[in-house]
């Protein structure tokens, strides 16, 4: 019985630990971790940033960065031989040949310098004897099994050549031409757009049942290893929390962190979302024939549409819709080349002087990466009042300092934190400060650009909540731009959908949720529904 | 990648112009003509000379006329050594100088590369400080200074090799070469450690490493191309630094090159020599700098597209 | 593995104290942990020091000689003994000192102010300005222009002005290029559009968001750019081509002391290690600086 058992696990995991030197405080990076990978499953490893998820993978394999000291103890055994006791030969025999690796990052994880058909081939002249035409002949082989098209002709072009996705496909490529037993994606699809990332998925989902692979699925979207994991590990600090099938994990979660995880997915629409009225004169923004130009490219297309006081328009797109340079020529961060943008039936885009200081008093914006949106020398005081002190509001440096006091306290920041600087903050603390200086001034119109995509999803949920209350607190509107529908439907009264620079949907949330009638729109709102399940 | 070239060449050939225009002009500034610190000569044996020399001309005419020249070849007289061309002398001078600045630059690739290889692939470490701390020696021991002390040392004291002239004695030319390279080696064995540890930390390598590839492997085949491109940026100003070095060199070791030339016309006086050389020196760091910004294009796919699309 | 990833803890958990640490005070504290910029940043200061006060502190005066002497090796009265004239050799190097000194900093403060302000201005505006004034960088940069120096000097009396403005003149095209990257980098932050976004002028945005995070590389680079211009001081000084007598440089004294290196070697020994000592300690200050002002490194030893 014992050798069917065997047979079941290829890799077994005992006890790992793994420490960064360099730490003062012994923490380690990753903290006692058993797991197996039975054969042919697919293994789900869940955690936010810093949960010791990618650490625990390269750990296994000698991945870790060689200049960086570390320690790792513990047992890992890969079909019959023990990962940490093999030297460092028989080790590169397993790593590329038996063991495959996609990693998070197509961008960088190529290198510019070789063409792909040369990279992809590399291990299997590495590994074996195979002649170079006859690798080229595999190689464009399965380039067309992992969708490059024309993959004869392409087999010479460098990596920028190719889009995102493209590279994902080459790399997924590269793991998989010595028919490895295992395969480790980190992250595969997190740098990719919905669409693109729904295509990678059934990509390793197929050569995964096509080759009868093992895979360990690495993600922090709950969503995307709820689709594609039979058996999930959820990871916390380093420390495995909960492990078991797929259903148990997310229908019966027992560790609280689990549950506080799931909780913090969006799945519902905004709770009594804002009754339009027909009444036109209650207009704040009126946004008409907007046009921007990137070289010879429309990144903004025709776009018209109006915002009532006190509602809020999420829109969403992917990367390259033109969402976020329609938001940036309202506020003119970008210059329009067409159109106008009313608010209160003041020309925004023309207006100069005072006309246009108290413009920006009452249009503010909140950006995506909360550590780049702080300038690093300045405190959290400085930069809260910096907004307070250039529009008048208060005079004298008492009252200005009791106010930042209470924005700190309106956002969820201690007191004691109001004389640190950005880097002495997480990133949602950051965000926080960013939020603050946003209402500083009272405005009527909140911009808000991937507020959360930069934050773990806990954090996520948290951020969500304030900007939530606040609407409501200080009778804001809020345009709310995002790539992530499930998170657009949570906050929005309305939905506008742009895609290669159009408003291509514009209508209550809930109709588009349930109705989508613009085809970029219906792949989008399918992703976010077969995630929820 | 021949039109990328033709565009760099008319893109140096105004810098050229105005070296020439600027250089010409320039010297027409000098207080005191050349033939002012001789003793003192009869004005109409200024006169005379100042005909032959077509120095009373008016100065435009003047400056059309050299350039005329200029693109015969001709630099014309040599002010100071009555009826030999400063095309001659540019032409006994010239090749000593470049067979220097080649012997130099091989010491500074050889040298530097093995130094910044040695010390990135095992940084923090002795093999990593040693090297470094010996390119920083290297950068701050000028050529001025260490010519001299590798005289002192390895050509009196020890009596190991001669300590002047070029092609005279055997082993002449191996001091000069050490002193004009070991402050570029050292210069590009910093640059050369720096690139590869920025390369050796790029998510690339990892995935190099994740296929199993031996160490020797990612070195030479994934992180040289890319950690290489510092120092091929640096290989324009390091010719041109080679160039203007060999003044002190020759100098010091009494070579008969172009620098020596130089450095003696400027004391002397001998405008037409003092601009033949200027020029073209200028054309020569011109030229190479654009050879050397082709080859950086060439090593770099992304580059190579970018200049494509231009 | 990035950073980020194995980063978790909230920074602010488990602190005390109500004021942070700015940038400036960690990179301060990163920059004390450095034994080699510590020492050079002392040997700097020493330096300085002495220059300023030479004519306090020199044993002789500047233009003592004593003929009957001739060249004798260091002693009690002459702690690094005197050149070929009688000259003692420390007062020359401590005068001579004040002009290497002297060079180094002016030539650094030309290139410093020409590059700042040329370089602000291209990145900010960035677009057509921007491309005309970085092509007129890219031209002047290709002109050869150490040559031209040298070709200035010689035709022109050689003054201070003239060593200082041709020096700077060449400098300035670096540090322009090294503060247009900069400018433009942080530009592209989010903190400088929220600060157009809250209304801030464009002055009040150069000045409070954009030159106080352009300082660090530009630190950084004049200390490097400090030991460039004193070697091509020394340089053409050696050639024969910089500092005139009376004045002389370091520069000056190596080129006196290569002639008699032979009989009198402490000539030429001590002005190359006072050369050689300064442009070490210049070089591993900005390399320290350089550390210390990397966000990716951090106190307690290299990061990332």
């Amino acid at each position: 019985m014992e050798t069917v058992d065997r047979m079941k696990s290829l890799l077994e995991v005992n006890n790992l630990f793994v420490q960064f030197a360099g730490s003062d405080n012994k923490e380690y990076a990753v903290e006692d971790v058993s797991f197996e990978v039975r054969r042919g499953e697919i293994l789900g490893i869940v955690g936010e940033s810093g949960s010791g998820k990618s650490v625990t993978c390269y750990s296994l394999l000698g991945l870790l960065p060689v200049n960086g000291s570390h320690t790792v103890n513990g047992q890992a055994r890969f079909d019959q031989s023990n990962l940490f006791g093999l030297s460092d030969k028989s080790l590169r025999e397993i790593r590329g040949k038996r063991i495959g690796m996609v990693f998070q990052d197509p961008m960088s994880a190529l290198n510019p310098y070789m063409s792909i058909g040369d990279q992809v081939m590399e291990p299997l002249l590495h590994h074996t004897q195979t002649s170079k035409a006859d690798a080229r002949v595999r190689v464009i082989q399965l380039l067309e099994e992992v969708g490059i098209e024309d993959a004869a002709k392409r087999i010479d072009d460098y990596p920028h050549m190719f889009s995102g996705g493209m590279r994902q496909r080459v790399v997924i490529a590269m793991a998989l031409i010595m028919e490895p037993e295992l395969l480790i994606a980190d992250e595969p699809t997190s740098a990719l757009d919905v669409t693109t990332q729904a295509h990678i998925i059934a990509l390793i989902k197929d050569a995964q049942s096509v080759r009868d692979l093992s895979v360990i699925f690495i993600s922090h979207d709950l969503g995307v290893v709820r689709n594609i994991a039979d058996r999930v590990l959820v990871m916390e600090k380093g420390q495995v929390v909960e492990q078991g099938e797929n259903w148990q994990i997310f229908d019966r979660p027992a560790h609280p962190y689990t549950q506080k995880l799931l909780a913090a997915i969006p799945k519902t629409a905004k709770p009594n979302a804002f009754q339009f009225q027909g009444a036109n004169s209650l207009d704040l923004l009126d946004v008409k024939n907007l046009e921007v130009r990137y070289a010879d490219q429309l990144a903004v297309d025709d776009v018209s549409f109006t915002m009532r006081r006190g509602e809020v328009l999420g829109i969403v797109g992917e990367s390259g819709s033109g969402k976020s340079t329609l938001s940036k020529a309202i506020v003119r961060l970008t210059q329009a080349d067409r159109g106008e943008v009313l608010f209160e039936g003041v020309p925004l885009l023309t207006s100069k002087g005072e006309v246009l200081r108290s413009l920006r008093k009452k249009v503010q914006m909140v950006f995506q990466d909360p550590y780049s949106s702080l300038n690093p020398r300045m405190t959290a005081f400085e930069i809260i009042a910096e907004p307070i002190q250039l529009h008048g509001l208060n005079t004298d440096p008492k009252s200005t300092a009791k106010k930042v006091v209470r924005l700190m306290g309106d956002v969820g920041l201690p007191e004691t934190a109001l004389h640190r600087y950005p880097h002495e903050f997480s990133g949602g603390q950051c965000q926080r400060i960013a939020i603050a200086r946003a209402i500083a001034a009272a405005p009527q119109l909140l911009i808000a650009d991937e507020p959360v995509s930069a934050l773990d999803v806990t954090v996520q949920a948290e951020i969500l909540e304030l900007l939530l209350v606040l609407v409501k607190a200080m009778n804001l509107t809020m345009i709310f731009i995002s790539h992530d529908m499930a998170v657009v439907r949570y906050v929005s009264d309305r939905v506008a959908v742009m895609a290669s620079g159009r408003l291509v949907e514009l209508g209550e949330t809930e109709q588009v949720f349930s109705l989508p009638s613009h085809r970029y729109t219906r792949a989008l709102v399918d992703t976010v529904k077969s995630e929820l399940g | 990648m021949i039109r990328i070239a033709l565009n760099r060449i008319l893109q140096g050939i105004p810098v050229l112009f105005v070296v020439i225009t600027v250089t010409f002009f320039l010297i027409r500034q000098a207080p005191g003509g050349p033939f002012d610190a001789e003793r003192a000569l009869p004005p109409e044996v200024i006169k005379n000379l100042e005909a032959t020399y077509r120095l009373d001309a008016p100065v435009y005419q003047q400056y059309f006329d050299y350039l005329g020249n200029l693109l015969k070849g001709d630099f014309g007289p040599s002010f100071r050594y009555p009826g030999r061309s400063v095309t001659e002398l540019i032409a006994t001078g010239l090749p000593i100088t470049l067979e220097l600045a080649v012997y130099a630059l091989a010491v500074a690739l050889v040298l530097g590369l093995l130094a910044g290889l040695l010390a990135a692939t095992r940084p923090r470490t002795l093999q990593d400080y040693l090297p470094m701390a010996l390119a920083m020696t290297g950068i701050c021991l000028p050529t001025f200074l260490l010519g001299p002390l590798l005289v002192l040392v390895f050509g009196i004291w020890f009596e190991w090799l001669p300590v002047s002239g070029w092609g005279y004695a055997p082993g002449d030319k191996i001091l000069p070469s050490l002193t004009l390279g070991l402050a570029y080696a050292a210069v590009i064995a910093r640059l050369s450690r720096g690139g590869l540890l920025e390369v050796l930390s790029q998510n690339y390598i990892r995935t190099a490493r994740a296929k199993g590839l031996s160490t020797p492997t990612i070195l030479f085949r994934h992180a040289l191309p890319g950690g290489m491109a510092p120092v091929i940026a640096y290989l324009g100003p390091a010719i041109a630094g080679l160039l203007t070095g060999s003044f002190v060199v020759e100098t010091i070791f009494q070579i008969p090159g172009l620098g020596r030339f130089y450095v003696q016309a400027a004391f002397n006086r001998d405008y037409t020599m003092i601009m033949g050389t200027t020029i073209l020196l200028s054309a020569l760091i011109v030229v190479l700098n654009i050879v050397a910004d082709l080859v950086s294009i060439k090593l770099n796919p992304q580059l190579r597209q970018k200049h494509r699309h231009e | 593995m990035n950073n980020k990833m194995l980063a978790s803890h909230h920074p602010l958990d488990g602190q005390d104290g109500e004021y942070g640490q700015s940038l400036w005070s960690l990179a301060w504290a990163k920059l004390r942990k450095n034994k080699l910029a510590m020492f050079g940043l002392g040997v700097i200061v020493f330096m300085t020091i002495i220059a300023v006060l030479t004519p306090l502190l020199s044993p002789y005066p500047q233009e003592a000689q004593d003929l009957t002497l001739g060249a004798v090796p260091p002693s009690a009265a002459h702690w690094l003994g005197t050149d070929t004239l009688g000259r003692d050799l420390l007062t020359r190097l401590m005068y001579g000192g004040r002009v290497s000194l002297l060079v180094g900093f002016a030539a650094t403060a030309v290139a410093l102010v020409i590059g700042i302000l040329w370089g602000t201005i291209a990145g900010y505006f960035g677009g057509i300005i921007d491309a005309a004034m970085m092509r007129i960088v890219d031209i002047l940069y290709a002109l050869p222009f150490m040559i031209f120096v040298i070709l200035l000097m010689v035709v022109f009396e050689r003054s201070f002005l003239l060593l200082f403005l041709a020096i700077g003149l060449i400098e300035w095209l670096t540090m322009a290029r090294i503060v247009r990257a900069q400018v433009m980098n942080i530009r592209r932050q989010e903190y400088i559009s929220a600060a157009v976004v809250t209304g801030l002028s464009r002055r009040q945005i150069i000045f409070r968001h954009i030159m106080p995070n352009v300082i660090g590389p530009v630190i950084v680079y004049v200390t490097l750019t400090i030991p460039g211009v004193m070697l091509f001081e020394a340089f053409l000084s050696f050639l024969g081509l910089g500092v005139q007598p009376p004045a002389s440089s370091w520069g000056v004294l190596i080129s006196d002391g290569v002639e008699t290196m032979e009989e009198y070697p402490w000539l030429l020994i001590f002005p190359g290690i006072a050369l050689s000592l300064t442009l070490f300690s210049l070089n591993f200050l900005g390399d320290g600086l350089r550390d210390a002002l990397d966000p990716r490194t951090t106190v307690d030893g290299d990061g990332g």
